[in-house]
């Protein structure tokens, strides 16, 4: 018997060859040498795999032979599953009523996939219970046809499943019936889906099949003209009616916007809120009366979605209303100063800039942080303003607003402002902007007015505007720098050495090693290890990270200066920085931060059994409660991140 | 702070190696506890009524759904879904005895400790996720099983009438993503994708999106993606020796639509994984995202020195590699480059050359994509609400295709076009065929 197997696969395989020779097909033809029992296992399921890949109707017969094959029938299946050829279709047919078993239940489900409209009839009566072999037993098999006539568009399956409701697989039916529906509704049979829908929905007794029902009515009627049902469905005091109407804002082709506002004050404030949500995400957005509405709401979720939308559909009128919730604190607030920034109205800096110069403070630092925020010459006018306000809290907020807001039109400004102050603390707070500035504007070359300024200016500016160049990473101004930190004259020599502590530019990383471990004041080295760390650790000093690190780590250091290169390495994670770390686990005075560095750094390095065994170590070496958690934590992080 | 005196002595590298391979061989020990009859009570002081409360069954309790149930080093859930007041977890999962009884201990630990009683029982602890679906008071479900296992059971979960946070990849072929967005779609079911990049880590993808999208970068020309296109393919054999199954371990419902293997111990959640699958929807989601291409998706896939690469109908080239210039991106997010420069997010940085790019607020009239006020925040409120979620099922669909036709591209070792419209490969037989895979008996999909 088994020789006689082996010799009629012999034949078909040796047809086969000729056959997919004679189409062209040479690539085929070592998939069909391998399937056979003969060979490896492995070598068999590459064959099948080979076969679903390339495989025509040559391949079928050998294919439909293996359906019930332990090792490759699974393969096998699926390969004539995807073969297009008509023969893979109907060898699937003849096959699903041949076949018993986890085999069957795959055959069906693989008819199913591919909508053989051919294999409906045998799919009926296996569903019906009424074939020949009912194997295995009907509630898996149901449920597999069920699967599959869901999955071919044919009215007899639609019928053919009406008809088994009542059967051993309901759940699946009505999933299958779902399907046809949707699909009729997808090809433009809009009535025949909604009567699916509609049979549906009186019969499914979940309540969550009762939605889907109802949500497909809503589907069905979408592509009228008439949004009546889905409005009537969003306010009903049925929940079922109202959770299949929900969700649905963003799939309706055009919502009417006053119909649907009209609506919105029957419906839950939660839900309110995220119809709220949807709308707003589309074009028009929702009315500013309704959101100005729902903005009072005694719902803190719904107010801050409202607040939050009002960024669009607001105008200048509203600005008083978002000033007085952005005052405040917490979410609103923040939804508040969203809209605020957003508003297109622009009359909007013409009323914030009046909201600026009022009489309540509060009031006056939203206006200022909006203007900031916004930009555009009425802000800078504002802001400009309130940075000499007789109020710290209101020129701090100015200043911050022109670090936001200001352009390579205010440099100039700026610069004289700098270097001719009202005050020291003027001076300092200009200095700070001028900073921000052209950290964010990063100019290719040193603005005129500033180079103008340094190297025209008298000691004292050039004092003052030492913290100005040492933020500007480009190759002349820290020529300059340089030369101030070792000028005759204290105050500026002192004014750049503190620049130059200070710096974010990684160009600057050797001089700041050297502060950092030869300056005379602890201030001073402190100050340029945390910088220097900082540099090291961006994009552009991070080729020299490994390096920085390593030196400060082997040199003598104050204890704020351990503290600060601890931190780092806790936020490394390299083996590199572990071992650095672990050099000050021997440390007394830093044995805590050294841990917190250890813990830190673990989860992120590539090893996971080194990190496993530093944070073993650790947690065996008399921990606190806090540390351990710490440490545990880290240890359970210890896998792929999601 | 622990006293000088209780100090260690010094740990250095050597003594953690040397520790290290003496303890290569440690495991820990399984615990095994009582099956805990469901029973769902609580509610006092003034916490959420029960009634109110969502109830959920975590299908896979390993790293990413104990993380999810408790909270973690890697999480973004401070406490994790149990800590919340509005929660009621009534079933956990998982194919390891000793884990699932582990967690819905300390599950109903954590509840006894919260409602003042010396002993609470509510969490079923099931081997086989099916019970969790059968179950009409579970709201809905955490996927966090292995990655071959989330389309299945994301479809099941929405028939049985279950919303659904699940973990990426959210499908390991396109037919696969298709059937999940279209059983979520025709169940009327909440969905929210694992994809907590559109919620989380402050904020930053979201405003690389924006100033993407509102044209910071001039015209956008291509993406360095960080990582390759993925996809799954069923092992031909085991991966070591056949091993008899583990007592404790169900190795049927671990290998569940896979084909059926000899137990080998590989029980991982990407042991079928090819390419850069189990990252890589991350990455595609926010690249969608900035693209604007959420209902839609790339028009061709194609090898660049063996690695995928996309290209959109935009004309925009997705790179399956890192920025030759550029360290950030590599979690999660990718570098933009357009004729204005560069932009580059991932979860710790945002970053653009020139620097401005990204130091220059929004300014009115720019676009502003949706906020939250946390991924899991959102599944739950669109739970209550019946909205819908940032990283609903469309949205998954179309990241999840994304990553997966560079999949395709990989397999074939060629290009290939697709219309993400019918979402089909026009006039290419031979990438249709790679659209599913062999599903064994009686999983279907």
């Amino acid at each position: 018997m088994r020789r006689a197997g082996r010799l009629s696969w012999g034949l078909v395989v040796l047809g086969a060859l000729s056959a997919a020779r004679a189409a062209g097909l040479p690539e085929v033809a070592p998939g069909w040498a391998r399937l056979g029992e003969d060979r490896q296992p492995a070598e068999r399921v590459e064959a099948c795999q080979q076969l679903a890949r390339v495989g025509g109707a040559e391949a079928v017969p050998g294919l439909r032979r293996f359906l019930g094959d332990p090792v490759i029938g699974l393969q096998a299946r699926h390969a004539l599953e995807v073969i297009p050829d008509p023969a893979a279709g109907a060898a699937l047919r003849a096959a699903v009523m041949e076949t018993t078993g986890e085999v069957r239940l795959g055959v069906v489900a693989s008819l199913g996939r591919r909508g053989e409209v051919a294999a409906v009839p045998a799919l009926i009566r296996l569903l019906r219970g009424t074939a020949g072999s009912i194997d295995p037993p009907s509630r898996e098999l149901a449920a597999a046809c069920a699967f599959a006539l869901g999955a071919i568009p044919d009215a007899g399956a639609v019928e053919a499943l009406r008809e088994a409701w009542n059967g051993v697989a309901r759940a699946e039916v009505a999933d299958a019936l779902l399907r046809q529906a949707h699909a009729r509704l997808d090809s433009g049979q809009t009535e025949a889906a909604a009567a699916d829908f509609a049979w549906l929905r009186s019969r499914v007794r979940d309540a969550g099949g009762r939605v889907a029902a109802e949500r497909g009515l809503l589907r069905a009627a979408a592509g009228s003209d008439d949004h009546t049902r889905w409005l009537e469905a969003l306010v009903s005091a049925d929940p079922e009616r109202r959770a299949a109407a929900a969700g649905l804002n963003g799939e309706w082709p055009r919502m009417e916007a006053a119909a649907l506002a009209d609506r919105m004050r029957q419906l839950r404030p939660e839900e309110q809120a995220a119809r709220v949500t949807e709308w707003a995400r589309g074009d028009p957005p929702p009315p500013a009366g309704l959101l100005r509405e729902l903005a009072e709401s005694p719902h803190a979720g719904l107010r801050w979605v409202a607040l939050a939308a009002l960024g669009r559909s607001g105008d200048a009128t509203d600005i008083e209303r978002l000033l007085a919730r952005a005052a405040g604190a917490g979410a609103e607030a923040e939804a508040a100063r969203l809209a605020l920034t957003e508003i297109r109205d622009p009359r909007a800096d013409e009323a914030l800039a009046g909201f600026s110069r009022g009489a309540e403070q509060a009031i006056r630092r939203e206006a200022l942080r909006a203007l900031g925020q916004r930009g555009g010459a009425v802000a800078a006018a504002a802001l400009g303003r309130a940075a000499r306000d007789p109020v710290e809290s209101i020129r701090n907020t100015a200043w911050r607003g022109l670090s936001a807001s200001g352009g390579d039109a205010d440099v100039a400004a700026l610069v004289r402002w700098v270097a001719d102050p009202r005050g020291p603390a003027e001076g300092a707070a200009a200095a700070r902007v001028l900073v921000a500035i052209l950290e964010r504007l990063a100019p290719e070359s040193v603005p005129a007015e500033l180079a103008a300024a340094w190297s025209a200016g008298s000691v004292a500016e050039r004092a003052s505007l030492a913290p100005v160049i040492a933020a500007l990473p480009l190759a002349p101004v820290r020529v300059w720098l340089r030369e101030a930190v070792g000028a005759a004259d204290p105050r500026l020599r002192e004014a750049a050495r503190r620049a130059l502590a200070g710096s974010g530019d990684p160009g600057l990383l050797e001089d700041q090693l050297a502060l950092a471990l030869g300056g005379e004041e602890e201030d001073l080295r402190e100050a340029a290890t945390r910088a220097g760390l900082r540099n090291a650790a961006t994009a552009a000093g991070r080729g020299r990270r490994s390096w920085f690190l390593g030196i400060l780590a082997r040199a003598p250091l104050t204890l704020p200066q351990k503290r600060s290169l601890l931190a780092e390495l806790g936020r490394g994670s390299s083996a590199d920085d572990l071992d650095l770390a672990e050099r000050f686990l021997a440390d007394a005075e830093c044995w805590s931060e050294a841990v917190a560095a250890v813990v830190g750094l673990a989860p992120r390095l590539p090893d996971a059994a080194v990190a496993s065994a530093a944070l073993e170590l650790v947690l065996r070496s008399g921990l606190d409660a806090e540390q351990e958690r710490a440490a545990e934590a880290a240890r359970r992080g210890l896998r792929p991140r999601p | 702070m622990t006293s000088p005196a209780q100090r260690p002595p010094p740990a250095p590298a050597a003594a953690r190696r040397a520790f290290l391979r003496h303890s290569a061989a440690a495991a820990g020990a399984a615990l095994a506890f009582p099956r805990f009859v469901p029973a769902a009570v609580l509610g006092r002081g003034g916490a959420t009524p029960p009634s109110e409360r969502i109830t959920l069954g975590f299908l896979g309790v390993g790293t990413q759904g104990g993380g999810h149930l408790f909270g973690g080093a890697w999480t973004y859930v401070p406490g994790g879904f149990l800590g919340r007041e509005d929660v009621q977890v009534l079933a956990v999962c998982d194919v390891r005895r000793a884990r699932r009884k582990d967690a819905a201990r300390r599950v109903e630990e954590h509840y006894a400790g919260r409602s003042g009683r010396a002993r609470y029982r509510g969490c079923a602890a099931e081997v086989d996720f099916r019970a969790v679906l059968a179950r009409p008071e579970i709201d809905a479900v955490l996927i966090a099983t292995p990655a071959h296992w989330h389309a299945t059971m994301s479809v099941m979960a929405a028939s049985a009438g279950k919303d659904i946070y699940c973990e990426k990849p959210t499908a390991v072929t396109l037919q696969e993503s298709r059937a999940v967005r279209d059983a979520v779609r025709r169940h009327a079911r909440v969905y929210q994708a694992g994809t907590q990049q559109r919620s989380e880590y402050g904020g930053r993808f979201r405003l690389a999106c924006e100033l993407i999208r509102s044209g910071r970068l001039g015209r956008l020309r291509e993406v360095y993606c960080h990582r390759d296109g993925g996809a799954i393919a069923w092992s031909s054999q085991p991966a070591g020796p056949a091993r008899p199954v583990p007592a404790d371990f169900d190795w049927d419902l671990y290998l569940g639509p896979a084909p059926l293997l000899p137990y080998d111990g590989n029980t991982g959640p990407h042991r079928f994984d090819v390419g850069e699958l189990n990252w890589g929807q991350h990455h595609s989601d926010v690249i969608q995202w900035a693209l604007d291409a959420d209902e839609t998706g790339p028009v061709e896939a194609f090898l660049e020195d063996g690695r995928s690469a996309l290209r959109y109908a935009s004309g925009v080239v997705v790179h399956g590699r890192p920025h030759p210039d550029e360290t950030v991106g590599g979690s999660g997010g990718a570098c933009f480059v357009g004729t204005e420069g560069r932009i580059a997010v991932d979860r710790e940085s945002l970053v653009s050359s020139p620097v401005r790019l990204v130091r220059e607020p929004l300014r009115p009239g720019e676009v502003r994509l949706r906020r939250n006020r946390g991924h899991v925040e959102e599944f739950l409120d669109c739970v209550r609400s019946r909205g819908r979620t940032s990283c609903h099922e469309d949205v998954a669909h179309h990241s999840a295709s994304a990553l997966l036709l560079g999949g395709v591209a990989r397999q074939l070792g060629r290009a290939v076009r697709w219309d993400s419209r019918a979402e089909t490969f026009p006039d290419d037989d031979g990438a249709r065929r790679l659209m599913s895979l062999a599903t064994r008996p009686p999983w279907r999909i």
